[in-house]
């Protein structure tokens, strides 16, 4: 019984001593509690990086701010480790929620981030980005609402994706598209407007791990309609009314969309078919033609589903031009017929496939119409 | 000492028993360790190896049936001969703790990595084998109600890990005949040593009060193919199998990705919640090791001093630092030697015993008794 009890006084204070609580505890002033993340290429060599690492700060008067270190280093474990030995009696462990690259790193590679980023120090769930020019400038913003500025960004990001303006990328999802077969990743690309204002606006399209080319904001919509994402289409943004139907003043959110991806080889030549199924829901519309009859919300759907059309064959040839596979054809064919599909060869293919589309709108709701206008 | 052998054994438990001595840290790299030979057909891969661990239960099964009122360590001799029975059941033995302290320093290998990388080994690993050393040593009946208890938290656990509340794309998982037929019959063999464990169904068998103690052995292996394979998708199917096969412990990749507003970090959560699962598993291990080891040492050799060794012997092997790279290779060679000698040695020894026509004694002292 003694030695029972012994043993279980031992076992105790062995228990005890191993939590780190009782002998670690730091205050969350001294803790680098790292929650974002830029990626630009060193000016002064090229072959590193430079990290820029912002984590939040409390000022003497209790008020929020960030700080920003900037770390030189071939990868983000290595620049981790470099700021961890400057800032003693810190540690990196935070919760990184953004990820910014400047353009000239994109355009180099992604490899930087991918080197490290298995590690749990980097949460999969963190947002990333492109910025048009250096992300160290981008981060150092002075915003007028917050001077958080991850907070800010990652509320700028779910409400845009929310909104149906834009794709979210996380960086494991970037991880996936980045090393899986027959699929390149796309990523959003944020901007300064003015000296001290943030926006997203259209994507950056990546050959594997490098920047090859942009998306513009109208060209991403239709992008995400093709992926199958709830996108907001703005189709003539006009200020007056006008008389032809063919090009009215309509916004609409395409709700649910389907797209089924059918590539096929056909004699060696690779042949894609785009099937885009939707419901529409008419947030703005403007035009001479009274759309609660049936005849006419027809005809307006079948001119919204050419535009689509249209507009979706122009992004497809760009993205064949480019030479990258964001809505992952090759991933389809791979799927579908493995046989078929060959990695080193599947560039050129896709470059020269023959592409039809299908567009389908269903109108699923519209808004208050407004009938008494003179014209109707 | 046979004739004393009471029946203490639901058919509940012993599922408990094959079901925690096999669901430990093979799940954490089954995806990535079978893909690399099986490609995407690992989906196909990993229920045959579950037909085929369900052939070797059948097998172990009809070992012990005859020889129903004894343990491995008793019968084993009696087939094999005195002296080489107690170097066959002498290297069981020890493989089981080889197997109990791997799968603790396994588990400490990730957990070091992902959360706990300042906390010393010891801090971690000592405590865990003395726990499960304090179980096993107890014997049948404490080991049984311990993983009994345990295993209601795992069958939780495992229920939630099959919820694909993380969304998957099926295009990852498909071609599953990428790699053909023989690309899927290769990745059998490392989807089999992920099952090692369930020869604790021979070591508990004479203790079994259940009448099919076959069907819950089978029914624990069902489910632990079930819960591979259906993890396996998920995992292969959110993070595509070419970075499944970049990642060291895909699982926990995939456990990062979840998320919600109110609950983040279900990699951690998890890491936190499984270690009652490595336990069970070592606790199952430990107590399969002890007990084939009890067979082997002379009568007056005191349990008690057989115990402490054993105890001693566990913590020298959770102590001892490895670097992780020899670690790996280390799981890597022990996980073919343990399978064949855990999994195909007994059906060798039914042939053996077949051929010789040798049984266990058909009455019971106990049951005449009742």
């Amino acid at each position: 019984m003694c030695k029972t009890k012994l043993l279980s006084y031992l076992l105790l204070v062995i228990v005890a001593c191993s939590l780190s609580a009782c002998w670690d505890q730091r205050p969350i002033e001294d803790l680098g509690l790292i929650n974002c993340v830029g990626i630009d290429i060193y000016p002064e060599n090229p072959e590193l990086l430079d990290f820029t690492f912002v984590y939040p700060l409390f000022l003497e008067e209790r008020r929020q701010a960030a700080k920003l270190d900037i770390i030189a280093a071939a990868n983000i474990g290595e620049a981790i480790n470099i700021w961890e030995r400057r800032n003693p009696r810190r540690f990196a462990a935070g919760k990184v929620g953004i990820v910014i690259f400047g353009t000239e790193a994109a355009q180099q590679d992604l490899s930087g981030l991918f080197d490290y980023a298995q590690l749990p120090l980097f949460d999969d769930n963190a947002y990333v980005a492109v910025a048009a020019g250096k992300a160290s400038d981008l981060l150092q913003t002075p915003l007028p609402e917050t001077e958080i500025i991850a907070t800010h960004l990652h509320t700028m990001f779910r409400t845009n994706r929310h909104e149906g303006q834009t794709i979210l990328v996380t960086v494991g999802k970037l991880m996936t598209l980045a090393t899986v077969q027959g699929i390149d990743p796309i990523l959003p690309k944020v901007h300064k407007l003015g000296e001290d204002r943030i926006e997203l606006d259209g994507a950056v399209l990546f050959q594997d791990r490098r920047m090859v080319g942009t998306l513009d904001q109208n060209e991403l919509l239709i992008f995400m309609a093709l992926q199958g994402q709830h996108s907001i289409v703005s189709i003539a943004p006009t200020t007056a009314n006008t008389g032809e139907l063919a090009k009215p003043k309509v916004e609409l959110d395409l709700v649910s969309p389907k797209t089924k991806i059918r590539p096929q080889l056909q004699d060696g030549k690779l042949v894609v078919n785009f099937s885009l199924q939707a419901s529409y829901v008419l947030h703005s519309y403007s035009s001479v033609q009274n759309i609660t009859k049936p005849e006419a919300a027809q005809s307006l759907t079948r001119d919204l589903e050419s535009y689509l059309l249209i507009e979706a064959e122009r992004l497809i040839t760009k993205l064949q031009e480019l030479g990258v596979d964001p809505l992952g054809v090759g991933k389809r064919l791979r799927a579908s017929n493995f046989r078929q599909f060959d990695p080193l060869q599947f560039r050129e293919q896709w470059a020269d496939a023959a592409i039809s589309i299908d567009v389908k709108l269903k109108p699923f709701r519209a808004g208050a119409i407004d009938t008494t206008q003179p014209d109707r | 000492m046979q004739g004393k052998r009471q029946k203490v054994i639901t058919g509940w438990q012993l599922f408990c028993l094959i079901l925690n001595g096999v669901v430990g840290i093979g799940i954490f790299n089954l995806a990535r360790q079978v893909g690399e030979v099986a490609g995407r057909g690992v989906l196909l891969t990993i229920p045959l190896a579950g037909l085929l661990a369900l052939g070797t239960l059948a097998g172990h099964y009809l070992l012990a049936r005859r020889f129903p009122r004894q343990t491995l360590a008793e019968y084993a001799e009696k087939i094999l001969s005195p002296p080489l029975g107690k170097i066959y059941l002498g290297l069981y033995g020890v493989l089981s703790l080889a197997l109990a302290i791997t799968v603790s320093r396994s588990y400490w290998s990730l957990v070091s990595a992902w959360a706990l990388g300042r906390t010393p080994q010891l801090a971690f690993l000592l405590p865990l084998i003395l726990v499960c050393w304090n179980v096993a040593r107890r014997g049948v009946v404490v080991t049984a109600r311990v993983v009994e208890l345990i295993n209601y938290g795992t069958l939780t656990l495992m229920l939630l890990l099959m919820i694909p509340v993380i969304p998957v794309d099926l295009d990852y998982v498909r071609p599953v005949m990428e790699t053909g037929v023989g690309g899927i019959l290769r990745g059998i063999i490392p989807s089999l040593y992920a099952t090692i464990g369930f020869d604790v169904f021979l070591i508990v068998f004479p203790y079994v009060r259940s009448r099919r103690p076959f069907a819950a052995g089978a029914a624990a292996i069902a489910l632990i193919t079930l819960f591979y394979t259906v993890t396996t998708l998920l995992i292969i199917g959110n993070l595509g199998l070419e970075l499944v096969l970049i990642n060291t412990w895909p699982l926990q990749t995939y456990l990062h990705r979840f998320a919600l507003a109110v609950f983040e970090r279900a990699d951690i959560v998890f890491l936190i919640a499984w270690v009652f699962q490595i336990i069970n598993t070592v606790i199952v291990l430990m107590f399969t090791g002890m007990t084939v080891l009890q067979g082997v040492v002379p009568q007056k050799v005191s349990r008690r001093w057989l115990h402490l060794s054993i105890l001693v012997l566990a913590m020298a092997g959770v102590a001892w630092p490895v670097k992780f790279a020899s670690q790996v290779k280390l799981v890597n060679s022990l996980s073919p030697i343990a399978f064949f000698y855990h999994a195909i040695t007994p059906l060798l020894l039914w042939l053996i015993a077949a051929l010789r026509g040798l049984k266990g004694e058909k009455t019971d002292v106990q049951d005449q008794a009742a």
